[in-house]
């Protein structure tokens, strides 16, 4: 136990001392809950902190791109296509003469809201089918499991790109193809979750006092979900930016003229831009690369703050 | 955090790592080099101290590192005019060798991997045909019987004799109404009995006829003056051993699944076959019986890897010829010393804008409406950026041949003559959808729509870009991809190619012809019945200029009908065009034989050059 508490004793001198004794203690305890135990270990966490402070700063980027970003990014000029990086253009032009460093900002936006859009939606899946198939059991158990195998089995990226393919190129349907095939994971882990939690003696009470299972469900199991969810939707983020960002360098991902970082790097397909034209492909590839980590990191400080039996 | 530490350590050593390999490594070689030094020694001699100083030359064994690559020895000379016997030559097979029976071949790269071995009865040249098999042809003054005289004296590979039963067989069975799939009947419906052939009707071509071994003669039904040089000279028409393929088991043949066209085919060209390796190479070895002399290498390579790859190893020295190299290589591989770049400019092929089949009525049957679209888009703009300079702006479907309009309206960058016209014909651009598609594949063709798309949207439309993978075009363009039937064009490359009959009757339903001059859309036009063009367009006064110049077998009052024909295209715009791409190649400086010029006007761009001219300077 941390120092904290006891600078909150009572007074032994109090006529109500019992009282305010239990009050205290409740108070100490209070404030060291298993949430400020856990924000404390994650604001402790170097790397997260850092991944952090990355993903905020993108994330304002992305937020603030018409205020912050120098150019139009579908804005072209054909006569100043390709050009280095110059002070008219800090991360020069790119094949169709258009400004890098705003595409790079603008670029942000869909590469982030697939993530979080994408990974939002497939956790909602896996939370409902996770909490039928592990509070249940039984057939409604062996359905969903049986589905998850067999989703699991198809190979993600071609799925997805045959999906794609068949709904069309764009934001709302990579999110949907990427939603689609990326629920099975999460959906286990709910499950193998909830297997333990239903078993626990205050689920057991709830249930004899009445309670419905929903309210069991949504009440007494799921917050022992969230945690490890949460730690498992971090990493899902990062996941599904490098899966937009492949879609889009296939061209199968986001339109034109939109940017997307992905969608930059197609541009690296060509052997003298690998070779001669770095400032077409390096700031791309340098953010994803930034945003995936960032995002790991903060994942493996969740990981680690959310884990109950991990030593302080 | 111990771990988290000795991640990011990692992490950094990894990339360091990645950084000092990417920097040029100071190579260490070992020479021996004389060193001479100047020795003083201390010799004690009869008590006395005396210093005595020698130079020594003696030889030592030293490390020397050498920061830079030595430069490489100037060329000795330049190649000798006369061919240089042996070596082997290597050059790109791109796309690899997806189709290998040869009687059901319909891609144009197929026909490059086989080209070693195979012959068609001539080459077309921009100005004529060239002989190959066939020597000429007589027309009689009716134009209705053409004698075709062969080549005697030819042998196939296996050592037997060609003969004019070869050519018929392989006529017959590349248009028999058995092959699965079957090949559309494009070319050769004037012959007599063609048609009845190729629907089963009949057991053989009532208009062949073989009067010796090295005569046949074709009746036609009507002149026919693209006959010599869309069916003599077809591209796809390689001729068969008889004596061999109908010895193989008939139903394999018929489905093209036989392993005789990729195991031991054999033909008249001037290498022989010797080994396919699946999605690395075919090899050719010299064929020294070959009746136009045999070739002067002994073997020949068609290598099969990425575009990226052959650039590669082009520079390294493994692969002689790169065909073709996309536009943006053209100035870093200029500045190889040991290359050559091969431009042509292309007059055959132009990039264009062809109409969804379903858009029959609305706004693009306006003609207004489509010179309106070209006027929108500055085609300079995309040549000059996209193309690199390599490449001409077209204005109608013969620009750059001598079948063009002499009083071609040229749709230059015009926005407000754009503008005039999009008021004229009540078009609000701020109302108007436009939907474009390019299948990827060509970066050139990829890139010309997110151009057009930001000059419309100048002019004030909604625009949306749609690139799809090859394997499902079929699918979009039948109306089955994700715009169902409502989208507006799609991009492809187009053009009047050897002969000006060979696509343009197949532009307007009135022509006569009742199929798709493309594989699509399979399912018939719902009004008339019929697989009809893909762009749905009707001209009656277009189709009676096609029907008489496919007569016509005057060639200068050919040209001048295909100039009227060129003209009302240029108004009425059936298709847009953008431009057309050169035909960009690269070659070491070690192969010789390419003339790059010759066929530049036929739009075959991988028959550029004839594999039995190579040959391999060996630098001495």
């Amino acid at each position: 136990m941390s120092e904290k508490p006891e600078k909150f004793l009572a007074p032994e001198s109090d006529s109500n001392q019992g009282v305010a004794t239990l009050a205290i203690e409740v108070a100490a305890q209070k404030i060291d809950s298993p949430g400020s135990r856990a924000r404390r270990r994650f604001f402790r966490h170097r790397l997260a902190m850092f991944g952090l402070v990355v993903l905020i700063i993108m994330g304002s980027a992305a937020i603030l791109a018409p205020l912050i970003a120098p150019y139009d990014p579908a804005a072209q000029n054909l006569i100043d296509f390709r050009q280095p990086p110059s002070a008219k253009h800090w991360l020069g032009t790119d094949g169709f003469g258009r400004d890098v460093l705003s595409r790079l900002i603008y670029g942000a936006r869909p590469s982030l809201s697939v993530g979080l859009i994408a990974v939002t939606f497939y956790e909602l899946i896996a939370v409902i089918l996770g909490s039928l198939a592990g509070y249940y059991g039984g057939k409604v158990d062996w359905i969903i499991m049986r589905t998850v195998d067999v989703v699991m089995t198809f190979p993600s990226l071609i799925i997805i790109i045959f999906l794609v393919a068949i709904l069309g190129p764009g934001l709302r349907n990579t999110i949907v193809a990427i939603a689609i095939l990326r629920w099975t994971e999460p959906t286990r882990l709910v499950r193998g979750q909830i297997l333990s939690l239903r078993e626990m003696d205050y689920v057991l009470a709830a249930r004899s006092l009445g309670a419905k299972d929903s309210r069991i469900i949504r009440r007494h199991i799921l917050p022992g979900v969230i945690a490890p969810l949460v730690v498992h939707a971090t990493f899902g983020v990062a996941t599904a930016i490098l899966l937009e960002a492949a879609l889009s360098f296939l061209n199968l991902g986001i339109l034109p003229p939109a940017a997307s970082w992905g969608n930059m790097m197609t541009a690296a397909q060509e052997l003298v831009i690998l070779e001669q034209m770095p400032w077409l492909w390096l700031p791309p590839g340098l953010a994803i690369m930034l945003a995936v980590l960032s995002i790991n990191f903060v994942g493996d400080g969740l990981r680690d703050a959310l884990d109950v039996t991990r030593a302080e | 955090m111990r771990m988290k530490s000795k991640s990011i350590a990692f992490f950094g050593l990894a990339l360091i790592a990645i950084l000092v390999a990417c920097t040029a490594e100071p190579e260490v070689i070992i020479q021996e080099v004389e060193v001479t030094r100047v020795v003083t020694e201390t010799v004690v001699e009869e008590g006395e101290t005396i210093e005595v100083t020698r130079v020594v030359t003696e030889t030592e064994v030293v490390e020397v590192e050498v920061t830079a690559a030595p430069e490489e020895e100037p060329m000795a000379a330049e190649p000798p005019s006369e061919p240089q016997m042996g070596g082997d030559v290597r050059v790109w097979l791109p796309n690899g060798w997806p189709e290998q029976s040869w009687p059901h071949r319909s891609n144009w790269e197929s026909g490059w991997a086989i080209s070693p071995m195979a012959e068609t009865l001539f080459w077309p040249l921009a100005d004529g045909l060239e002989p190959r098999l066939a020597l000429g042809y007589e027309v009689s003054e009716d134009g209705l019987v053409y004698t075709l005289n062969l080549r005697e004296g030819v042998v196939w590979h296996d050592g037997e004799s060609f003969t004019a039963e070869d050519v018929v067989y392989s006529i017959e069975l590349r248009n028999s109404a058995d092959l699965r799939p079957l090949n559309g009947l494009r070319q050769g419906t004037t012959i007599q009995g063609m048609v009845d052939f190729h629907d089963g009707n009949a057991d053989s071509i009532e208009g062949i006829e073989i009067i010796d071994d090295y005569t046949i003669q074709f009746t036609l039904d009507s002149p026919d003056a693209g006959l010599a040089r869309l069916f003599f000279a077809a591209e796809m028409l390689e001729i068969l051993p008889q004596h061999v393929v109908s010895t193989l088991d008939e139903e394999e043949v018929l489905n093209g699944t036989s392993d005789y066209w990729f195991t031991n085919p054999i033909g008249t060209g001037p290498y022989k076959f010797v080994q396919y390796e699946p999605d690395q190479f075919i090899e050719y070895e010299r064929f020294d019986d070959y009746w136009g002399g045999a070739p002067m290498p002994d073997r020949l390579f068609m290598e099969i890897s990425t575009a990226e790859v052959a650039i590669v190893k082009l520079q390294r020295g493994e692969l002689h010829l790169v065909n073709p190299i996309q536009a943006t290589e053209v100035q870093r591989l200029q500045e190889d010393g040991s290359l050559e770049v091969l431009i042509a400019e292309n007059s055959a092929q132009w990039y264009g804008m062809e109409m969804n089949y379903f858009t029959n009525d609305g706004l693009w049957q306006n003609p207004k409406a489509k010179q309106a679209f070209l006027y929108s888009i500055d085609r300079q703009a995309y040549v000059d950026s996209i193309l690199q300079g390599q490449g001409v702006v077209r204005h109608s479907f013969f620009d750059g041949t001598v079948y063009a309009c002499p009083t071609m309206t040229e749709y230059n960058y015009d926005p407000e003559k754009a503008a005039e016209l999009w008021a004229e014909i009540g078009v609000v651009p701020e109302e108007v959808t436009i939907d474009m598609m390019s299948w990827l594949g060509l970066n050139a063709r990829r890139d010309y729509l997110p151009i057009a798309q930001e000059f419309l949207r100048a002019q004030g439309f909604k625009v949306n870009v749609d690139f799809i993978d090859n394997s499902l075009i079929t699918d979009y363009v039948q109306g089955n991809g994700p715009r169902g039937q409502d989208w507006d064009f799609h991009v492809l490359l187009f053009g009047p190619g050897a002969d000006p009959g060979g696509i343009l009757p197949f532009i307007t339903e009135d022509s006569g012809a009742n199929w798709g001059y493309r594989s699509w859309p399979e399912a018939p036009n719902p009004e008339t019945g019929v697989k009809d063009n893909a762009v749905r367009y009707t001209s009656p006064e277009l189709a009676a200029l096609i029907e008489q110049a496919r007569v016509e077998t005057d060639p200068q009052a050919r040209i001048e009908i295909y100039q009227q024909i060129d003209c009302i295209w240029n108004e009425e715009l059936p298709a847009f065009m953008t431009a057309s791409p050169s035909f960009l190649a690269a070659r070491s400086n070690m192969l010789q034989g390419t003339d790059w010029q010759t066929n530049a006007g036929l739009g075959f761009w991988l028959r550029m050059y004839r594999p039995g001219d190579l040959w391999v300077w060996d630098g001495s």
